[in-house]
């Protein structure tokens, strides 16, 4: 009989995290996450995981028989995280993630290759606030006080005077675009931008807004390039 | 069966009770038989601006309550015999009446009057919720200024939430002459924020003033601008079809003449 809390499912903004026992034997340890994904496998579809070996080794190999594992049950391993005990006792929380690229040698594994998209089909006014995990299209204003929080792409087919996030879990890669792009404050992964105090021209085409060297640049938009982010 | 209209703003001062008491005045000038509630519990003014202060014996959460009969705590109009006025309590708070009892209330009301006007308080809490649980149609008020704007977008989104659709504007307190000079946001400003449509634009007015305190509604005077406004939104609740007004302030002589010898 396999312990029941070798593998523990916890629900994150940033995807699913799947706790693992550190002292299981890692074939064991497949079975077992099968046997948990199994039970809740409708529910967590679609959903990115990110695995936490705790105190565990892993090899690449592991973690790619791990993402193939959880492939199967549609699923995708965003990352994984190890972490030293020390660490692990003052922090009570796994950190000193290594990249699971750099963990799967070459293994490349897109951290949002499967995003939904959210369609809002109306205009978002002041208190309403979304917040999606993947892309969110708005069919309208989004006005001042409204806020959309998103894991991926924000696109406002009208005035964007409101404060939006997108690649909220941490995607530099992210854009914002609106026809008219007049916002209070623009935060894409990490990085916060706000209207200047001064008064400024109030753009007159559709603009987009991504990360450029560190910097969120807001630029007009021009259909022909290649605007949103490469899969 | 009557129908019940909420006059609503988010922000306080914009000028709901106004609105309402001139609305109201209005519509029972047309003939309708027309009430008005006054959901400002603790801080209620419909009264005072109706000049019907002197006259509240019952109020609101009597009838709720059940202290008495709600025909008993209808107060009749000076000037009109086919106007009321359903008082707020002002010893009470907010919390003293719930969506449910407003919902009664409004259901008994409805079979007897053609309009039922409702001034709802500012914010959005406990009393805004009361005013708008019975409500049929919304208006919005605002003033040409960020703040107020603002609080109507909220406002309109709460609204929505409670499917109170399609929610019309009234631009309160327009000020043309600094609309002119770039110093006020003007309609068009207001419109596109809030994209809803416009029932009417007030503009600043002294007469309103002097109306209020008085207790005379401004809808009453047939010289004043504001009470002009007021008369053109009653026309337009009804179902006219009116046109906006000119606002621009009136030529002085000089500017006639120049204007007559197609001088500009």
């Amino acid at each position: 009989m396999i312990k029941q809390d070798s593998v523990s499912i916890k629900g994150s903004r940033e995807g699913i995290f799947l706790h693992l026992d550190p002292g299981l034997d890692f074939q064991i340890l497949k079975q077992e996450i099968a046997q948990k994904l199994s039970d809740s496998q409708s529910f967590l579809a679609g959903a990115q995981v990110i695995c936490d070996f705790g105190t565990r080794e892993v090899a690449p190999e592991e973690i790619g028989e791990l993402e193939n594992l959880l492939k199967s049950f549609k699923l995708e391993l965003k990352r994984v995280s190890n972490s030293s005990p020390t660490l692990k006792a003052a922090t009570g929380i796994r950190e000193n993630s290594m990249s699971s690229e750099a963990a799967s040698s070459g293994h490349k594994i897109h951290p949002y290759a499967d995003e939904h998209t959210l369609l809002i089909n109306k205009t978002l006014r002041s208190g309403q606030s979304v917040n999606y995990d993947g892309n969110v299209v708005v069919m309208g204003d989004v006005n001042a006080g409204a806020e959309i929080i998103a894991g991926g792409n924000v696109l406002v087919m009208g005035a964007l005077r409101g404060v939006v996030h997108a690649g909220a879990a941490g995607d530099p890669d992210a854009v914002v675009t609106a026809l008219r792009l007049k916002p209070m404050q623009l935060r894409i992964a990490d990085q916060i931008t706000r209207a200047p105090d001064e008064a400024m021209e109030e753009p007159d085409v559709p603009e987009i807004a991504r990360i450029r060297d560190g910097v969120v640049t807001i630029e007009r938009y021009v259909p022909s390039e290649r605007q949103a982010r490469t899969r | 069966m009557g129908e019940v209209i909420v006059i609503t703003s988010g922000k306080g001062g914009v000028g709901k009770t106004t609105t309402t008491a001139n609305i109201s005045t209005g519509l029972a000038a047309l003939n309708y038989k027309v009430v008005m509630i006054d959901t400002d519990i603790g801080l209620r003014n419909l009264d005072v601006v109706m000049g019907l202060e002197n006259r509240i014996v019952y109020d609101i959460v009597d009838v709720v309550q059940g202290n008495c009969r709600l025909k008993q705590a209808l107060i009749k109009d000076k000037r009109f015999e086919n106007l009321f006025l359903l008082p707020a309590a002002q010893t009470k708070d907010k919390n003293s009446v719930n969506t449910d009892q407003m919902k009664e209330l409004v259901g008994n009301l409805k079979p007897e009057f053609d309009y039922i006007v409702i001034d709802c308080p500012a914010g959005i809490e406990q009393g805004f919720k009361n005013a708008i649980a019975a409500a049929e149609r919304a208006i919005v008020v605002t003033n040409p200024e960020i703040s107020a704007v603002r609080d109507a977008d909220r406002i309109i989104g709460l609204l929505e939430a409670a499917e109170l659709h399609d929610p019309m504007l009234i631009i309160n307190r327009l000020r043309p002459a600094m609309v002119k000079k770039g110093d006020m946001m003007n309609i068009v400003d207001v419109e596109d924020i809030l994209a809803i449509k416009i029932l009417g634009v007030v503009p600043e007015d002294e007469a309103i003033v002097i109306s209020t305190n008085r207790g005379e509604p401004a809808v009453l005077e047939q010289t004043s601008k504001a009470g002009q406004a007021y008369r053109n939104i009653v026309k337009r609740i009804t179902g006219e079809d009116v046109a906006l007004m000119n606002l621009e302030e009136a030529d002085g002589l000089v500017s006639k003449l120049k204007k007559l010898m197609g001088i500009k």
